[in-house]
């Protein structure tokens, strides 16, 4: 999975549960679960969205690494 | 190999062709003694029909029953410190206690069918009142799982499983992670059971050369993939119509 992401730190500043943070975006708690394991790449709108809430950016959130493709 | 497909089919095909040539070959001359053997498992199994129907359902309905018990105890040991471990747990229960329920209606109906092909009174008897008592276990087993999901996410909670509109509202509740799960879950059955057909075909053509089995096995295995190749192809004409 190329996309790397941070979600879980973040969520931990913000002393966010899966739950809470899934209820202020708008989305389930397995889905904030499948993000942060990389078994599935957000939506532009989702991602934007989860940003939002914890006040960062979407690339600081989430990165893209071309070497994690060629693994 | 996975840049080559040719070399590949060509294995297969040669694998396949090898296999089939040494079947035979040990198979021949005890056709009428394999013949026998399915003839006589055939008679056991028609009487000991209503026996394994009554088994095998109530094992796996009392495995369903005991994993929703277990996900009811979980529920009740939920804090906020450990939700995500809990819910974790409780996914993994749910998947176990879907499986139960749905082999239970499986089997279920089959051997409700199977009785009907032996035409023993008792047994149909035994068999359609089984199928009745087993089916309102599950719509319960079903029902109780459903509830305890919406529990687990309160999104789905205008989701009435006794509704005809279930499968429609659970699918609009769904956020989407969820959908996109589905839909690749479902993608993949297709693609699984487009191999299970072909593989039907193969054994009912193999089996016939041993056995009678007649001409409506195929005509139902022709059937069936036949609805499932074409709703697969009118469901992405009409999402893609939609776009």
């Amino acid at each position: 999975m190329p996309l790397i992401n941070h979600l879980k730190e973040y969520r931990a500043r913000f002393n966010l549960s899966q739950t809470d943070l899934g209820n202020l975006v708008g989305v389930s708690r397995q889905t904030i679960s499948l993000i942060e394991r990389g078994d599935y790449n957000p939506s532009v709108t989702l991602a934007l969205k989860i940003s939002k809430t914890l006040k960062t950016t979407v690339e600081e959130l989430f990165s893209y690494s071309e070497n994690e493709d060629e693994k | 190999m996975k840049k080559h497909p040719v070399i590949k089919f060509i294995l297969i095909l040669v694998i396949s062709g090898a296999c089939g040539a040494l079947t035979s070959f040990l198979l021949m001359g005890h056709e009428s003694a394999i013949g026998e053997i399915i003839k006589n498992f055939s008679t056991f199994f028609g009487s000991i029909s209503p026996i394994l129907h009554i088994g095998i359902c109530l094992i796996l309905s009392l495995t369903a029953i005991y994993g929703i018990h277990r996900m009811k105890k979980m529920l009740g040991t939920l804090t906020p410190d450990n939700e995500e471990e809990v819910y974790a747990q409780l996914e993994k229960q749910s998947y176990t206690s879907v499986i139960m329920s749905v082999l239970c209606t499986i089997f279920n109906f089959f051997f409700l069918g199977s009785s009907f092909v032996y035409m023993l009174d008792d047994n149909i008897l035994i068999s359609a009142a089984a199928t009745l008592v087993f089916v309102c276990v599950n719509t319960w087993i079903e029902v109780t799982q459903v509830n305890l999901t919406k529990k687990i996410n309160p999104r789905f909670k205008d989701a009435d499983p006794m509704s005809l509109r279930f499968m429609k509202d659970w699918e609009k509740a769904s956020d989407e992670a969820e959908t996109f799960e589905m839909y690749r879950a479902a993608y993949h059955s297709f693609k699984n059971l487009k191999y299970m057909f072909l593989a039907a075909f193969l054994i009912c053509c193999f089996v016939q050369m041993l056995y009678p089995i007649g001409l409506t096995p195929f005509i139902l295995i022709a059937i069936f993939w036949g609805i499932h190749t074409l709703s697969y192809v009118f469901a992405s004409f009409k999402s893609s119509k939609t776009k």
